[in-house]
């Protein structure tokens, strides 16, 4: 008894009396932002290229302090013209350097119709203050989906371009 | 009391202002849809969602949907009701439209319905299949014109008629022969048809 009474003692002291070590702690950062671009695909008859959708995208990456050479980033996408709809995209991020970074993603619409597809791209940072701009082109290829009318896959070449602050 | 209420504020302003963003851009998405082409006949497409209201997308361009096989929803609907078919008696369908409204019509079975589904039964009665001057639904007296053996009995052309206008299009050109052969044309607009 007198052990266990000891025992007990002991850690309820050592838990009070340690300091809390220092953890990783979970870097974010987000913003806001206006994209378009080009699309393609083999249905396309008259030209090369057609404008794809305008896009409003709003990009959230994490990462831990620890690693701040890479994260992961969730960007919410609203199409707004021609025609809405709505997506999210998951990415792996690898920071290069303090104001520019590399990624490749999966993109999907998920209303009214889905695609999925895959993308790949790079962000330019310029840092204002607080705050800070970024530039962000990308390719994506999308082969998937009940958006597409038929086997046919649809390419985008976009560019994106916005704020973004670190929370 | 009050400053607790004041801090409460400042500190859910945050989320406040989250909230209000999200919903400035949904209500900026909904304008946005509202004031924009809607992707018209023969507009470019590239998505299924590119094409408005009653078109689908095919080869690239936003054709009239007729029917349920966007791949058939070409234009070309010339739809030509024969009051006496030569081999399989009267109400033979020649519908340029799908494969599955064609292959929904057996001779001198019951016929299709129209796309919005609101015709009123023909009649499939005996004289389906028989010939045309052998059996009739009703008295030679009363159905033949003239004893020329006109082959179309009056359920027969009602149907015909309802044939053509059951998309409730009223501008649908009905021709209707008088002679022996009694053969109705019946020429559907797809613009109508879609609308």
């Amino acid at each position: 008894m007198t052990r266990w009474t000891v025992s007990l003692a002991t850690l309820i002291v050592m838990f009070f009396l340690a300091r809390s070590a220092a953890a990783q702690k979970l870097v974010t950062e987000g913003g806001i932002g206006l994209g378009t671009g080009l699309q393609r695909s083999d249905l396309i008859q008259e030209g090369l290229f057609q404008r794809a959708r305008t896009r409003v995208v709003v990009p959230f990456t994490f990462r831990s302090d620890e690693d701040m050479s890479q994260g992961i980033g969730v960007v919410g996408i609203f199409e707004i013209e021609p025609k809405v709809g709505l997506g999210l995209e998951a990415r792996y991020v690898r920071w290069l350097g303090k104001a520019f970074s590399g990624f490749v993603g999966v993109p999907a619409i998920i209303a009214p119709k889905t695609l999925v597809g895959v993308d790949v791209g790079v962000d330019l940072e310029i840092p204002l203050g607080k705050f800070g701009i970024f530039l962000e082109p990308s390719l994506a290829a999308v082969p998937l989906g009940t958006d597409l009318p038929g086997d046919h896959v649809l390419l985008w070449a976009l560019v994106s371009a916005g704020i973004h602050a670190q929370f | 009391m009050r400053n607790f209420e004041i801090d409460k504020r400042r500190q859910s302003g945050p989320r406040t202002t989250a909230a209000h963003g999200f919903a400035l851009i949904a209500a900026i998405s909904v304008g946005a849809a509202a004031l924009v082409g809607c992707g018209t006949y023969g507009d470019p497409c590239l998505r299924t969602t590119d094409c408005g209201s009653g078109f689908v997308c095919v080869e690239g361009k936003c054709q009239v949907d007729l029917g349920d096989n966007p791949a058939d929803g070409a234009p070309t609907s010339d739809v030509v009701v024969s009051g006496d078919a030569p081999t399989s008696g009267d109400g033979a369908i020649d519908v340029n439209r799908d494969a599955s409204t064609d292959a929904s019509a057996p001779e001198g079975g019951a016929p299709p319905p129209d796309s919005t589904g609101s015709d009123t039964p023909r009649d499939t009665g005996a004289d389906g299949d028989a010939p045309e001057t052998a059996s009739l639904d009703a008295p030679r007296e009363t159905n033949d014109v003239a004893e020329t053996g006109v082959s179309l009995d009056a359920n027969d052309a009602r149907a015909a008629t309802d044939t053509g206008g059951g998309n409730g299009d009223a501008s649908s050109d009905v021709r209707a022969d008088g002679d022996s052969g009694s053969v109705i044309d019946v020429t559907l607009d797809p613009f109508d048809a879609a609308g």
